[in-house]
C-alpha cells in the first residue's frame, strides 16, 4: 500500500513537470519565428519588437521558464491576452463558471443513467433490454460530440420547439449541450458497469449467496453491486478531463461561452499565452483526475490496500 | 480448438480466426458495409452526380429532390456527392493515422519492453501522459503549433494515439523477451533490431490489428471534429466535419444538411467498430464468454 502510494506520487509529479514543460513549449516549438507567425508578413520592426519583449521571448529560454512559472504560482497570473488586451485570468475566470456548469451537469447525467442501465443489461442479459441498452450505446459511441448536438437541436429546438437551440440563459438552455456531453458518457458506463456487473455475478461468493437462497434483488444488490462498482469509481475520476476535451466541441456546437469555446478562437487568433494557460490548466486537472483515481482505488478496493498490488 | 489440434490440422493463426469471425454476424455486417464504403470511395468521380465543388448558385439550400437526392447546400453544391467524395478523406485521414500512430507506439513500445531499465521507465511516463490526456485536448495543442490544415490535424491525431500501442507492445515484448527461442537468436548472433522486428513482432502483430481497427474510426471523429471547429480540412474540401460546422449555420431553414454528413461518419465509425469486436472476440477466443 505504501509503497503503491509513493509510486503514484513519483508519477504524479513527473506527469505536473511534464504538462508545464508542454504548455510552456507551445510558443517556442511553432516552426520558424513565433513572433513573426503571430504578426503575420505587415508588421512593422517597432511591433515585432514590442511582441517580443512582451512575450519574454528577448530573454534566455531558462529564465523564460521560470518567469513563466513563477507568475502563474505565486500569482496565478497567465500573462496578458494578445488580442482582446486583458489579462488572460480574466478571460478563464469570466468563463470558468460556464464550463463547469456544463461539466458538472453531463457528469450527473452519465452517471445517474449509465449505472442503472448497465445493471438492467447485466441483470436482463441476452434479452430485449440488453439489447436495446446495448444497441443504443453502440450508437451514441459512434456518434461524434457536434453531430449528436446538431440532431438534438434539430429534434428539440427546430421540430418541436420546446428548446433553446443555442446560448446561455435558464436552465433549460443546459439541457441541451449537457445531454450533448453526457450521453456519449452514459453509453461507456452502461457497458462499463454491464461488464462488470456480468463478471462478478460470475464468482464464487455470489454462487455461494444464491446458494444459500438469498433473493436474486438482494443477491444483486448487496453482494455483486459494491465490486462491480469499484471499477466506476474509478472512472469517475478519469472520465472528467475527457468531458473538458468534448465540452470544446459542445461549446462551440451550443455557442456555449465556455473554456473549451475560448480555446478554439484563440487558436485560430494566435493567441498564445490564453492557449497556453488552457492547456496547461486542463493538462494540471487531468494529472491531478488521474492521480485522485488512483488514490481511491487504493483506498476503496482491498485487494490493492493488503497487497500493494493493482492495475 | 487447442494449440496442438490446430497444429495437427495445419491451420495457421490467421485462418483460425477468419473461421471465427465469419460466423458472428455484427462483425460481418460491419465488414460489408465497409466493402461498400470503400468501393464509394474509389468510385466516387464515376457515381457521384455532380462534382464537389461544382455550384449551383441559382440553386442555394434545395431540399432533397429528384435533382439533388440529398439537397444542396449554400452555395448550390450537391450536398450527395460531397458527402460521397467525404468517405475518400474519412477513409484516407483514418488509415493514415491509424499506421502513423502504430508506427511510432509499436517502435518505442518494442524498445522499452526490450531494453527495460530508465529507457523503459521514462518511456512508460511519457505513455502514461498521453495516454490519460484528453485527445481532442492534445490535438487541438499540437495544430496550435502547427497551424490549422488537414495535413497539420492528420499528424497531430498521431502524436495523441500512439501511446496504447506502445502499452500493449511493451507488455508483450515483456512476456517473450525471456522465451527460449529469443535466447536461441541471440546465442546465434541476430543484431537487436532484427530480433526486435523479426522475433519479436510477429508475436504482437495481431493485437496491433485488432487496435488499429478501433483507432481508425477514432481518428475519423478526431479529424472531423477539428474539422468542424475550422482547425482541420480548409474550404471546399468536401469534408464531413467541415459540411457539417456549415450546416450549423443553417440548422433552422436547412435541416436536411446536418443529416447526411452526420449520418455517414456514424456508419463509417460503426462499420469499422463491428469490424474491430469481432476480429478482438476471434483472435482472443478465450475472452468471449
Amino acid at each position: 500500500m505504501k509503497k503503491y502510494i509513493i509510486r503514484k506520487i513519483f508519477s504524479f509529479i513527473i506527469c505536473i513537470l511534464a504538462v508545464t514543460l508542454f504548455s510552456f513549449s507551445l510558443l517556442h516549438l511553432i516552426p520558424g519565428d513565433p513572433v513573426r507567425y503571430i504578426l503575420g508578413e505587415f508588421a512593422t520592426e517597432e511591433q515585432y519588437q514590442k511582441l517580443k519583449h512582451q512575450l519574454g521571448l528577448d530573454k534566455p529560454i531558462h529564465i523564460q521558464f521560470i518567469d513563466w512559472l513563477a507568475n502563474i504560482i505565486l500569482r496565478g497570473d497567465f500573462g496578458k491576452s494578445l488580442v482582446k488586451n486583458v489579462p488572460v485570468r480574466e478571460l478563464i475566470s469570466e468563463r470558468i463558471v460556464y464550463t463547469l456548469q456544463l461539466t458538472g451537469t453531463a457528469w450527473l447525467i452519465a452517471f445517474a443513467l449509465g449505472i442503472p442501465l448497465g445493471i438492467a443489461a447485466a441483470i436482463y442479459k441476452q434479452t430485449a433490454v440488453d439489447y436495446t441498452v446495448m444497441g443504443l450505446a453502440a450508437f451514441l459511441m459512434s456518434m461524434p460530440y457536434f453531430w449528436l448536438g446538431l440532431v438534438l437541436m434539430l429534434i428539440f429546438g427546430v421540430m418541436l420547439k420546446v428548446l433553446p437551440i443555442s446560448g446561455i440563459g435558464d436552465w433549460r438552455n443546459v439541457i441541451l449541450p449537457s445531454l450533448t456531453l453526457g450521453l456519449p458518457q452514459v453509453a461507456v458506463i452502461a457497458r462499463l458497469m454491464r461488464a462488470n456487473m456480468l463478471d462478478v455475478l460470475d464468482k464464487d461468493y455470489v454462487m455461494t449467496a444464491k446458494a444459500k437462497g438469498l433473493s436474486n434483488t438482494l443477491v444483486v444488490f448487496k453482494h455483486a453491486l459494491r465490486n462491480a462498482l469499484i471499477p466506476i469509481v474509478t472512472y469517475m475520476f478519469l472520465q472528467i478531463p475527457w468531458l473538458f476535451g468534448g465540452a470544446v466541441v459542445t461549446e462551440t456546437v451550443f455557442a456555449w461561452p465556455g473554456m473549451g469555446r475560448l480555446l478554439i478562437i484563440s487558436i485560430l487568433q494566435r493567441d498564445y499565452p490564453t492557449v497556453q494557460a488552457l492547456v496547461f490548466l486542463i493538462g494540471t486537472l487531468t494529472v491531478i483526475a488521474n492521480f485522485a483515481a488512483d488514490l481511491v482505488y487504493a483506498f476503496i478496493d482491498p485487494r490493492v490496500r493488503v497487497t500493494g498490488e493493482g492495475a | 480448438m487447442t494449440e496442438e489440434k490446430r497444429r495437427a490440422v495445419g491451420v495457421s493463426m490467421w485462418k483460425l480466426t477468419w473461421r471465427r469471425f465469419r460466423k458472428n454476424k455484427l462483425a460481418m455486417t460491419g465488414l460489408v458495409i465497409l466493402c461498400i464504403i470503400i468501393a464509394i470511395a474509389i468510385l466516387a468521380p464515376v457515381i457521384a452526380p455532380y462534382s464537389p465543388v461544382e455550384q449551383h448558385l441559382e440553386d442555394r439550400l434545395q431540399p432533397p429532390s429528384s435533382k439533388y437526392l440529398f439537397g444542396t447546400d449554400e452555395l448550390g453544391r450537391d450536398i450527395l456527392s460531397r458527402v460521397l467524395y467525404g468517405t475518400q478523406i474519412a477513409l484516407r485521414v483514418g488509415v493514415l493515422v491509424a499506421l502513423i500512430s502504430a508506427a511510432i507506439g509499436v517502435t518505442l513500445g518494442l524498445i522499452s519492453g526490450y531494453y527495460g531499465g530508465i529507457v523503459d521507465e521514462v518511456l512508460m511516463r511519457i505513455v502514461d501522459i498521453v495516454w490519460s490526456f484528453p485527445s481532442l485536448i492534445l490535438a487541438l495543442a499540437i495544430v496550435s503549433i502547427l497551424g490549422p490544415g488537414l495535413i497539420n490535424a492528420m499528424v497531430a491525431i498521431a502524436l495523441t494515439m500512439w501511446a496504447s500501442y506502445a502499452r500493449i507492445v511493451r507488455g508483450e515484448t515483456l512476456s517473450v523477451r525471456e522465451e527460449l527461442y529469443i535466447e536461441a537468436a541471440r546465442a546465434i548472433g541476430e543484431s537487436d533490431i532484427r530480433i526486435l522486428f523479426s522475433y519479436i513482432l510477429p508475436n504482437v502483430m495481431s493485437s496491433i490489428l485488432v487496435l488499429i481497427t478501433y483507432n481508425i474510426p477514432s481518428a475519423i471523429i478526431v479529424a472531423a471534429s477539428l474539422s468542424f471547429l475550422g482547425l482541420g480540412a480548409q474550404p471546399p474540401t468536401p469534408d464531413w466535419g467541415l459540411m457539417l460546422s456549415t450546416a450549423r449555420t443553417y440548422l433552422t431553414i436547412a435541416p436536411w444538411y446536418s443529416i447526411f454528413p452526420g449520418v455517414a461518419i456514424m456508419i463509417t465509425v460503426l462499420a469499422f467498430n463491428f469490424i474491430g469486436d469481432g476480429l478482438r472476440d476471434a483472435i482472443q477466443p478465450e475472452r468471449v464468454s
